[in-house]
């Protein structure tokens, strides 16, 4: 049975091997960064028919994993009927969640459901986690979902996206994850979309990458050395030196490298109302292919132009760095949908760790500069403009403490969320 | 896979960073490099690099932001379910593969030919020689080396197939199955402490196609 780890050969057909399926939008976080903003369901989600139905396209269409989310996936009502058909088709069941609501009885049931593994989300230690989560306590709940988890026999794994609020706490995450017992950990950049978008203090620069990256490295071979499988996401790149070693699960065995974007290749997100994407990230304004009360999963996934971009595009796609680099053919840009967060469109992408080594041997750096605000939607973006400065130039946003980046508030607003700028 | 092409990198060993093949330089460090085969007169930074295929005989792994991180499932064929993958369980067929002596009499040979159908699964449907399957399994039947020590080389001459070996014919699991895969070929080389009954699957999920199948014991003391 094929996983989530594909050897590439030339006839293989794009199919949705991997899916995330956000089953609703209800939250009971208010996380600073969510890219979907959730909190609360959407209007016209899926119901547990529907979901039901969902697996059954899925499982025909030649899923093998799929990644339950929200929102909080547990806060749907047909949560465990999904999970519980996901593993009779064979699919291994996944959860990715904030951990705040999950107690032993409920990791059990998941666990008697057939879930097979549970990623809490993890961003930093207490005082940044529960920031960045916008509420105190949450890295407290998280630990103890972790816990409640493994005791019910999942296997569990960590999240983290890294931000200029957080990269500090990377090394002593590590340890506390090992000390968790997390069997795996993905790491990934915060990208500008949702509400991340308001919050562009918080994102990275391009040239933070050129630290970062070496110290990924660097946890990666103590991961490697304590069992613990640590990967990048896939906007976390690209072919820098540290390239396979970051990318390859045992990089004694096999080397891999970025493949480029496989939204709509071997990757597919379903949003909680029925709308396909390629991946779960992608922007929903520019590439929801249709939706599943309208139409089946099969043609949505064969015929729509948003769902094939990335098995139809050529090279011509690319334009700025990424048209010249070396590594542009496997590359195709990096990550898709943080060009279009960045830059409004694909194919050229300044979160590339090859592109700042470029820019710091000629003594330069680019910066990305907030261009146009996001309208306020989930999975929405706003816009940048780079400019490339001296590498010594001045820091314009330094490293900011947690309580003066995110303020802490526990009052959801309707529509339109005001910027939080300190 | 679309047509993209099967592209192939240089490793550098000064900074192991991956070296597109038209570049005369590392574009990680600037060390020169020869992406040729090391030859006498070749400096020794131009030596040291090291081809690391890519796309044709690799593989990823599938990630997502939103997703779960990646456990197991690392020999890029997924957990293998239990009960489903006995030759006698998919489907109650079980092909013999039995060991000769070579013609020039140095080892011991077995050699079949035959086709798989591609199939997205590993082990997910019947075997069997009668018609194209997913897998077709083989149970080496050791001959005359039994219980020798030596070296067992299993080579599948085929595009777009792997092959797996275990000690058992009624349990492949992720312990003891051994896996090689690609899209030119693929070659298993097994030392052994004492040859016994061997299952060998050429499995058809990187491809499918027509393959041959060759065995060679070469009997000698194992380190």
């Amino acid at each position: 049975m094929a996983g989530r780890r594909l050897r590439l050969a030339p006839n293989q057909q794009p199919r949705p091997v991997y899916v995330v399926w956000e089953l609703t939008l209800k939250c009971d976080l208010h996380c600073t960064h969510c890219g979907s903003r959730a909190g609360h369901a959407r209007p016209d989600e899926l119901g547990v028919d529907e979901a039901l139905d969902v697996v059954k396209q899925l499982a025909e269409m030649g899923a093998r994993e799929v990644v339950l989310i929200g929102g909080e996936a547990y806060l749907y009502d047909g949560f465990l009927d999904v999970v519980r058909a996901l593993d009779d088709e064979g699919i291994t069941a996944v959860m990715t969640t904030g951990g705040r609501g999950v107690t032993a009885d409920l990791a059990q049931q998941m666990k008697d459901a057939g879930l097979s593994r549970v990623s809490v989300s993890i961003d930093g230690m207490r005082e940044r986690h529960d920031r960045m989560r916008a509420l105190n306590g949450s890295f407290d709940a998280a630990l103890a979902a972790l816990r409640h988890c493994r005791e019910a026999g999942l296997i569990v794994g960590a999240n983290t996206n890294i931000n200029r609020l957080n990269h500090q706490d990377l090394e002593p995450l590590f340890e506390t994850f090992l000390e968790e017992g997390v069997a795996t950990w993905q790491v990934q950049l915060t990208t500008p979309l949702g509400r991340a978008a308001d919050r562009t203090e918080m994102t990275l620069q391009p040239y933070d990458l050129l630290g970062i990256v070496p110290r990924l490295a660097a946890l990666k071979r103590k991961a490697l050395e304590r069992d613990m499988i640590m990967l990048p996401g896939n906007n976390l790149g690209y072919f820098g030196p540290e390239e396979t070693l970051l990318r390859s699960p045992r990089p004694d065995r096999e080397k891999d490298h970025w493949q480029g974007c496989q939204a709509g290749r071997f990757v597919m997100g379903i949003e909680s109302d029925g709308a396909v994407k390629g991946c779960p990230s992608l922007q929903t304004r520019h590439y929801v292919g249709g939706n599943l009360r309208d139409q089946k999963l099969k043609p949505i996934w064969d015929e729509t132009p948003e769902l094939r971009f990335s098995r139809d595009r050529g090279l011509d796609e690319l334009w700025g760095f990424c048209a010249t680099c070396p590594f542009k053919e496997p590359c195709r840009g990096g990550c898709s949908f943080t060009a279009q967060a960045i830059l409004g469109r694909r194919g050229n992408n300044p979160y590339c760790h090859y592109r700042a080594r470029h820019f710091e041997k000629q003594g330069q750096r680019e910066r990305l500069i907030p261009k146009a605000a996001a309208p306020g939607e989930p999975f929405d973006n706003g816009t940048f403009d780079i400019v490339i400065e001296a590498l010594d130039a001045p820091e314009p946003q330094p490293d900011l403490a947690a309580a003066d980046l995110v303020q802490i508030t526990r009052k959801p607003t309707n529509g339109r969320r005001k910027r939080n700028r300190s | 896979m679309g047509s993209k092409s099967v592209m192939y990198f240089d490793s550098c060993h000064h900074c192991q960073g991956l070296i597109p093949a038209d570049l005369s330089a590392c574009p990680h460090c600037d060390h020169a490099v020869d992406h040729g085969s090391s030859s006498p007169g070749v400096t020794d930074v131009a030596k040291a690099v090291t081809k690391v295929a890519v796309a044709g005989a690799a593989a990823m792994t599938l990630m997502a932001c939103y997703g779960g991180g990646y456990y197991g499932d690392d020999d890029g064929l997924g957990p293998i379910p239990e009960g489903k993958v006995s030759p006698n369980v998919a489907c109650g067929v079980t092909e013999t593969l039995a060991m000769e002596l070579s013609p020039n009499g140095e080892n011991h040979t077995a050699f079949v030919s035959g086709t798989t159908e591609f199939s997205y699964d590993a082990f997910s449907r019947c075997t069997g020689p009668t018609n194209p399957t997913p897998e077709r399994i083989f149970t080496l039947d050791p001959g005359p080396v039994r219980g020798q020590a030596g070296t067992l080389t299993v080579l599948v001459e085929a595009d777009r197939h792997t092959i797996w070996t275990a000690d058992q014919c009624d349990d492949f699991t992720d312990q003891d199955a051994v896996c090689a895969g690609g899209n030119d070929g693929n070659r298993l080389e097994l030392e052994v402490d004492s040859l016994r009954e061997t299952t060998i699957a050429v499995e058809s999920l990187a491809g499918g196609g027509e393959f041959q199948l060759q065995v060679v014991f070469e009997p000698g003391a194992v380190p």
